[in-house]
């Protein structure tokens, strides 16, 4: 037996989530960069996922929305799938980087024009904190990349299946949002929730790529608090005593 | 009573005792534990914030819950959910943080870093501009 058979490659935990933006976005177009049936596959492949997501936009009751997502969830991550992965193939990474710039920054502005009309304001911060957690979240890909690897491949590779787990959930939260935004679909008020909650995927994700970025560095971040042998005056004093002065008087309010 | 604990360990969780000199209005919520979050501290201050079991204030986002599997506790009682209230960090005397309630996950820590960080607006700019 030739050795070669056994020089399968192993598999890599892998931390992605660079082709977030407004789908109708995902495609380059005027850019030039890739042939037109390449380009028609992604539109397709935009257009399925639009389905998929107008589906649950329908829904009118928490329940609905529940039995709806279960329903179109595996088309829609195969979809979402096949859309990354062909972007990923066939669009060079700065392509993907600059559109991916120029879809958030109009994804700011329709989100300021619809907040308040196609959804409440919470959704709306919920989306902003998610925006700012993905990239957050590619600023650490980004040191993971440079990082190189991990003390514990085991540990990374489960990190990496939670990871691919939460940001799929999270993609499909966002999507919706982005794509209310899109059609000009309100969310229906009591669907709001879940998407808010779908949303919170995300700040799982970026605790999860944080982890595994300390599996590649010396984390400094955790352990005992160490207590720094700094002076400690009158006026450090007053204001702690202040603090737990206005924590007593805080007491009888539920916290 | 416990004497105060000497070390303390950044993702524990304690219950804040009320002023034992203070014998008006010291009674504690007794639903309340909060987190240590720093790393470093002086004097006799630990910084943490508290650990609200009405989790239906999380409204906002950078009000990070924290989903009871995420906790454990000492004295093997069962956690609850809860919601970091990441905006009422503030400076604790340690001598008031007698009893250990328990600790949050290494993976929750980092979610409730998050919201401190989008609380004070820290920006991560995006890698292509670094």
């Amino acid at each position: 037996m030739e050795s070669g058979l056994f020089e399968i490659p192993t598999r890599e935990a892998k931390y992605e989530a660079n082709t977030l933006g407004a789908i109708d976005a995902a495609v380059p177009g005027e850019t030039g960069v890739i042939k037109r049936t390449d380009e028609n596959l992604i539109r397709q492949l935009t257009r399925e996922l639009d389905k998929q997501l107008l589906v649950v936009l329908s829904c009118r009751t928490a329940d609905e929305f529940t039995k709806s997502r279960r329903e179109v969830w595996d088309k829609y991550f195969r979809a979402r799938r096949a859309l990354n992965d062909t972007l990923n193939l066939l669009v060079p990474k700065s392509v993907i980087r600059m559109v991916s710039l120029a879809a958030a920054e109009r994804v700011s502005e329709e989100l300021t024009r619809y907040r308040n009309s196609l959804f409440r304001d919470e959704v709306a911060q919920q989306f902003e904190f998610t925006s700012w957690l993905v990239n957050r979240i590619q600023c650490v890909a980004h040191d993971i990349e440079k990082a190189g690897s991990p003390s514990d491949k085991d540990a990374d590779i489960r990190l990496s299946d939670d990871f691919a787990l939460f940001t799929a959930w999270g993609q499909f939260h966002y999507d919706c949002v982005l794509a209310s935004m899109q059609f000009e679909r309100p969310i229906p008020e009591k669907v709001q929730g879940s998407i808010r909650d779908g949303l919170r995927a995300w700040v799982n994700a970026s605790a999860i790529i944080e982890e595994a970025l300390s599996l590649r560095i010396a984390d400094s971040q955790e352990g005992t608090v160490e207590v720094h042998d700094q002076p400690w005056d009158d006026e450090d004093q007053e204001l702690l005593d202040s603090s737990m002065r206005d924590l007593d008087a805080e007491s009888s309010a539920t916290l | 009573m416990q004497s105060p604990p000497q070390l303390f360990r950044q993702g524990d969780t304690y219950w804040c005792e009320p002023d034992p000199q203070d014998t008006v209005g010291s009674e504690q919520k007794g639903d309340r534990i909060w987190l240590i979050v720093s790393l470093r501290s002086r004097g006799n201050g630990v910084v943490a914030l508290p650990l609200s079991r009405h989790v239906e204030k999380a409204t906002l986002p950078f009000l990070i819950t924290v989903p009871s599997t995420e906790i454990t506790t000492v004295d093997g009682t069962q956690p609850v959910d809860r919601v970091a209230l990441t905006d009422q960090i503030r400076n604790l005397d340690k001598s008031r943080l007698r009893k250990k309630s328990g600790a949050v996950s290494r993976r929750a820590l980092l979610a409730i870093f998050a919201g401190i960080d989008y609380m004070l607006g820290r920006h991560f700019p995006h890698p292509k501009a670094k």
